[in-house]
């Protein structure tokens, strides 16, 4: 097809620098060279496939190309999690790539504290220098990796560079599995086969909009079945989002209560009878009453739930009404292959791992483990394995339990404080994509904590918060510009491996970050050359692939046919044949750009439940291990009961003896002074971290709900009725820690005394387009940790409104119904 | 002991190995030798001709996919070469109504891809069912396995069959088996206990029982790709099976032509036969000096996969009938087949003396899979009814055609 040239300048913005409606910012930034390939071109198109690389999501993505310029994005109607949708953000994915305030060349702090241009000979001269010198002290320990890129691949990477230094220092950002390790023995959270369930019980995940893949789960459930098959949702929550709104049934419950409300379904499963029995009989351990080592008569969790979790008694927690539990509960036992989930509120608080253990629980009561349409494992992808290396002698600083927590700590927080207070100093520290002062609750701490640090090496493709507390701020090619190697996204139920090469060569002065790291290795030499021997990223990500290749297992992902076509396959023993080089293999899988096994193996229960009891543990004894190690530290003779009752009291728990080695309600702790409790949300617009430098993400974000270009605050009619608050009133919503303005909006289904905030604007950096726009909720957040993992809560803050102005009569109306007072 | 004449021992080595192999009736087919087919070394791989040029948007797979046309892979789709390529001709007229309603172009093949299809196609069969453990449990007990071993507790008079969980195709089942073979008949012996012998499907239905019970579930998982029918070729001169089948299986003064014999069945299908072919041919081959063969990794996947296709190549075809097939199915009306045109046929189509087109089943089957849009406008919209070939038909056409184009040669 060839395009007329008006057509395709209209598609760029005719020109460098262009577009730029009266008193907006400039929108799309289109080099010269390219202008002049446009204007000149022949105007041909070509079509490539690739990965998302804007969220952890991995979606497959057809960039439609016009004289090798990308001109559109869609989804890839092939790839096994996205089925041809996309988000708003992966489709204005074009908008990041042309982005104008994209850094154009590294950077480096000047002696007033601005940032000027350097060259990447400096930049990287400068950082080996330092590397060099710390490993010759003996201080490798001291070089600190914060990555916010989700690869396996790159992470394996990432950890070898690490290594040669002598640093175990290397933390991603995202969810801790602390649940699953507590309950199934295993580190990796398992996936969900959302695609096979005919009912998803959801407890504060926004299916359709939040989580790791709400656009799998959105063609899991919806856009790839029958209408007559489609999957049935019910919500659990404090809010009615898009997804809830879309549930069979919404049970609005308090914050902090989802864990306690999975237990009154628990409750009622048993004491109907509706559960799996054979499978609690094989494959569980802790149901009913034990007896240990010692000769003690434990608790089983069946007790613990006809005792303590009865509709009457969990209605009174949650805020509901108690047939709303047995409704639920007679729907889940009458599904035939249902599946509960957890996420948002359910994984940010500090009860987050006993609500996730309590959601677990329930599947396992109705037996959804290795059941198509449950919680499986998804195959593991066998890439080659690396050479190992040396230990470092120091353990990662992200790694070790305070004395406050029993297993974790909160990443950015333990480097905060280990700066600040000396114990785990940083001579040198990596932030890769990722904002951490921004989004974290310790981000000012660690704002604090960067400007100690001799060096701060920011590598990411905007100027943000972090990068700009940066000394070094090196740019990093976009998705589009870059090779991506993207594994398995978490919760999905079969393996995928993204592969893509560039779809352009980078539009400005960036570097991939692989390289970066390779090219360190190489200017330090020894151990750190030595653990990197690849020449640049795209050969290490081909020597991984070698094993995919050579294993004949999974599919290049090619059309639908091909996915029947594993199946029929292993289902009797076969695979592809292995291929003898990777060349062809190599070729295939670059220019489909992904891979894919859905065929997972039956019974493997080791993989399933890696526990000592080779069970799902309704009574964790590894929790009973750590608590009873809290316990007796420094009580020499103390029994193991009165060992694990101690323990609990030292976490501050109000569970005591086996209960708090089960899934149970522990009340939210929550922080500081006010009458309402502040829960942030992320709206799809918001995901990953670089959807704000887009125009039209911005123009939609606060679009359903009204409020575009500002940040909201949504109250239940009630709340705002007791607050004398109408919708459209502008208010400060205040912590102990800061405050921040926002206009109430009155949403028709929201927790009485809660405040829901949106996540994703409120940035201050210049890198972002919405620069100045909207509030940041995080800014104002006071710590509080799960005292499992560690992790900072997200939704224990209570905060105050305070009203600044009403509604101006030529403001926004009312919405929803809502009441003004 | 003396030993019964040579033609005797071949007579009674041939009828042993027929009988043991099930000859359910010759095919008719010949050794690939010579037949000018080229297998692929990954038959699997036609599949993705089979989607990409359009055939998954009608057919399933074996029950799976599309329904529009007849599925395949469920013995519907069977015979040599030319057989299948007769198929795929006569079934022009229906497809490409649906090509032409779905707006969709004409899938010209070449030569190499027509191969690859068709091998594909013929491939199917192979993979066999899989297995059920329901089933295995009664093949385990039926067979006597159960007497002497295990599964999941410890070592009986045999090895503890736990060992096998870890393999997901019952390929490696029977290959342990197979090498396991002669220590196990020895014992049964002693045993007095009757050797085990297996029907189609059975060694799938024991590995999957194996699996099943074997405690804890596997923590590996092996797969295996499909045999490779060239390797095969290879393992079958290197295990000394030629020594009594001859090089390219088409029998020796001992032993029968394996390609008369219907081996277009599923790969455990065709090891069971091995099996139980191997019990009554273990004496013999000591006598000959064959030792048992030993097989490992791939070997004996590749082993039946060069089997399997064997009945896939086409026997030399008639040319005298050939020039029958050419005139009856009105190829004359356009075609030129010798030096000077027969009536306004050159004017048609292109003159076939010289040409290449039947240099190899492939070639003769891609020129005519090719040209059928045209044929189908020349002869339906005449309404003439469409020229259906059989297989014979093909091989006759071919052979004619072939001495054509000898004729036609200039003399060396």
């Amino acid at each position: 097809m060839i395009l007329p040239r008006r057509d395709l300048l209209k598609m760029l913005g005719v020109g460098a620098g262009a577009v730029g409606l009266g008193g907006c910012r400039q929108a799309w930034s289109v080099p010269d060279r390219l202008v002049e390939l446009a204007l000149r071109g022949p105007g041909l198109e070509s079509q490539v496939q690739t990965i998302c690389g804007l969220c952890a999501g991995g979606c497959g993505l057809t960039v439609r190309l016009v004289d090798g310029l990308p001109v559109g994005i869609r989804g890839n109607p092939h790839h096994p999690l996205n089925r041809g949708g996309l988000c708003p953000v992966g489709l204005a994915g074009l908008e990041v790539l042309y982005a104008p305030g994209r850094l154009q060349g590294p950077l480096r702090r000047q002696a007033g504290g601005e940032h000027g241009a350097t060259t990447w000979e400096e930049a990287l001269d400068e950082i080996a220098t330092r590397l060099t010198a710390l490993t010759a002290a003996g201080q490798g320990d001291r070089v600190a990796f914060l990555s916010g890129e989700p690869s396996e691949l790159f992470h394996d990477l990432a950890r070898r560079f690490l290594h040669g230094l002598g640093s175990a220092n290397l933390s991603r950002l995202d969810d801790a599995g602390l649940a699953h390790e507590l309950t199934q023995g295993i580190a990796r959270a398992p996936g969900y086969d959302l695609g096979g369930a005919d009912l998803v019980v959801s407890f504060g995940l926004d299916l359709y909009e939040d989580g790791p893949t709400p656009i799998h789960a959105t063609a899991a459930m919806i856009g790839s079945r029958p209408t007559e098959q489609l999957g049935a949702l019910i919500q659990v929550g404090t809010r009615v989002s898009p997804s809830a709104s879309k549930a069979e049934i919404f049970a609005l419950v308090r914050p902090g209560t989802l864990g306690a409300f999975a237990l009154g379904i628990a409750h009622t499963l048993v004491r109907e009878g509706g559960y799996d029995r054979a499978f609690v009989a094989e494959h569980t351990f802790g149901f009913d009453d034990w007896t240990d080592e010692d000769g003690r008569e434990r608790l089983g969790f069946r007790r613990l739930l006809l005792e303590r979790y009865y509709p009457d008694r969990v209605a009174a927690l949650c805020g509901c009404d108690p047939a709303l539990i047995v409704r639920v509960a007679r729907r889940l036992a009458a599904a035939a292959a249902p599946v509960a989930v957890a996420g948002g509120d359910a994984v940010r608080g500090t009860n987050a791992t006993w609500t996730q253990m309590a959601v677990q629980a329930l599947n396992a009561l109705t037996g959804a483990f290795d059941r198509p349409g449950g919680v499986v494992m998804p195959p593991p992808i066998p890439l080659t394995p690396l050479a190992a290396l040396p230990a470092p002698p120091a353990p990662s600083l992200f790694a070790a339990a305070g004395d406050e927590t029993a297993f974790g700590v909160d990443p950015v927080e333990a480097l905060a404080a280990g700066v600040l207070d000396g114990t785990r100093p940083v001579e040198l520290l990596i932030v890769l994509d990722t904002n951490p002062v921004f989004s974290s609750p310790a981000g000012d701490r660690l704002r604090e904590a960067l400007a100690r640090i001799p060096t701060v090496v920011a590598l990411a493709s905007f100027m943000d918060e972090t990068a700009a507390a940066a000394e070094l701020v090196l740019p990093t090619p976009t998705f589009l510009e870059r090779w991506q190697g993207a594994t398995t996204p978490r919760g999905v139920a079969f393996s995928t491996l993204g592969l893509a090469p560039p779809v352009v060569e980078p539009l400005t002065d960036a570097r991939h970050p692989g390289d970066v790291l390779l090219e360190l290795g190489r200017r330090l030499g020894g151990e750190a050359a030595a653990a990197l021997p690849w020449s640049d990223y795209p050969a290490y990500l081909k020597q991984r692939i070698e094993g995919l290749a050579l294993s004949g297992q999974g599919s290049v992902v090619t059309g639908s046919f091909e996915e029947s076509w594993i199946q029929f396959l292993e289902e009797r023993g076969w695979r592809f044949l292995g291929r003898k080089e990777i060349e062809s293999f190599w070729r295939t899988l670059t220019q489909e750009s992904s891979w894919w096994n859905p065929v997972r193996s039956r019974g493997d229960w080791g993989r399933l439940f890696a526990t000592a009891s080779g069970r799902y543990e309704f009574f964790s004894r590894r929790l009973e291990a750590r608590l009873v190690e809290l316990g007796a530290a420094g009580e020499g003779g103390a029994s193991a009961a009165e060992a694990l009752a101690r323990g609990s009291a030292r976490l501050g728990l109000e569970a005591e003896g086996d209960e708090a080695c089960m899934p149970h309600h522990e009340p939210e702790a929550a922080r500081g002074e006010g009458e309402l409790t502040l829960l942030p949300f992320r709206p799809i617009t918001a995901r990953g971290s670089l959807g704000v430098t887009s125009p039209m993400v911005l123009e939609m974000f606060g679009y359903t709900a009204f409020s575009p270009w500002q940040t909201w605050a949504e109250l239940a009619a009630e709340t705002a009725h007791e607050l004398d608050l109408g919708d459209g009133d502008e208010v400060r919503v205040e912590s102990d820690r800061g405050h921040f303005a926002a206009v109430v909006r009155i949403h028709p289904a929201a927790a009485a005394g809660t405040v829901h905030v949106p996540l994703g604007l409120g940035h201050e950096a210049p890198g972002s387009l919405a620069a100045g726009i909207g509030a940041n909720p995080v800014g104002i957040m006071l710590a509080a940790r799960d005292p499992l993992s560690g992790r900072l809560s997200r939704t224990a803050t209570r905060v105050r409104l305070a009203l600044v102005k009403r509604r101006s009569r030529g403001g926004p109306p009312p919405r929803h119904g809502g009441s003004e007072a | 002991m003396t030993a019964p004449p040579r033609s005797v021992r071949a007579a009674a080595a041939a009828a042993l190995a027929l009988a043991a192999l099930g000859a359910l009736g010759a095919t008719g087919a010949a050794a690939q030798a010579g037949s000018g087919l080229e297998l692929p070394p990954d038959p699997l791989g036609g599949r993705v001709l089979f989607a990409a040029k359009g055939c998954a948007q009608c057919h399933g797979i074996a029950g799976r996919g599309r329904s529009i046309g007849p599925n395949l892979g469920e013995g519907h789709f069977s015979g040599s070469f030319l057989e299948l390529g007769a198929s795929l001709w006569n079934h022009v007229p229906g497809m490409s109504v649906t090509f032409d309603v779905a707006g969709l172009p004409w899938p010209e093949l070449e030569e190499g891809e027509m191969t690859e299809l068709l091998a594909f196609l013929y491939f199917i069969e192979y993979l066999g069912r899989p297995g059920v453990a329901a089933a295995g449990q009664e093949v385990f007990a039926d067979q006597g396995c159960a007497f002497c071993h295990e599964i999941g507790a410890g070592e009986g008079i045999g090895p503890d069959l736990a060992g096998l969980e870890r393999f997901a195709s019952p390929l490696y089942v029977a290959q342990e088996i197979w090498n396991h073979g002669p220590r196990m008949l020895a014992s049964m012996r002693e045993l007095g206990m009757r050797a085990p012998s297996f029907a189609e499907g059975d060694l799938a239905d024991l590995a999957a029982y194996v699996r099943q019970q074997a405690e804890g579930g596997a923590q590996e998982r092996l797969l295996l790709a499909p045999g490779d029918p060239n390797r095969g070729h290879e393992v079958f001169a290197a295990k000394g099976c030629s020594k009594c089948h001859g090089r390219d299986a088409r029998g020796g003064e001992d032993a029968p032509d394996l390609s008369q014999v219907d081996l277009h069945r599923s790969a455990e299908g065709i090891a069971a036969t091995m099996w139980n072919h191997g019990l009554v041919m273990g004496d013999f081959m000591r006598e000959r000096g064959v030792g048992w063969p030993i097989f490992e990794d791939s070997e004996l996947a590749d082993l039946i996969a060069y089997l399997f296709f064997l009945p896939f190549a086409d026997l030399p075809g008639d040319p005298a009938r050939g020039a029958e097939v050419f005139a009856s199915r009105s190829c004359a009306d356009c075609h030129a087949a010798g030096e000077l045109a027969a009536g306004g046929a050159a004017e048609k189509g292109p003159r076939l003396a010289g040409s290449t087109a039947a240099a190899s089943p492939a070639a003769l089957m891609a020129a005519m899979w090719n040209h059928a849009p045209m044929m189908k406008t020349a002869i339906l919209g005449e309404a003439l009814p469409w020229p259906e070939l059989a297989g014979a038909d093909l091989r006759d056409l071919r052979a004619f055609l072939g001495r054509q184009a000898a004729a036609a040669a200039p003399p060396p």
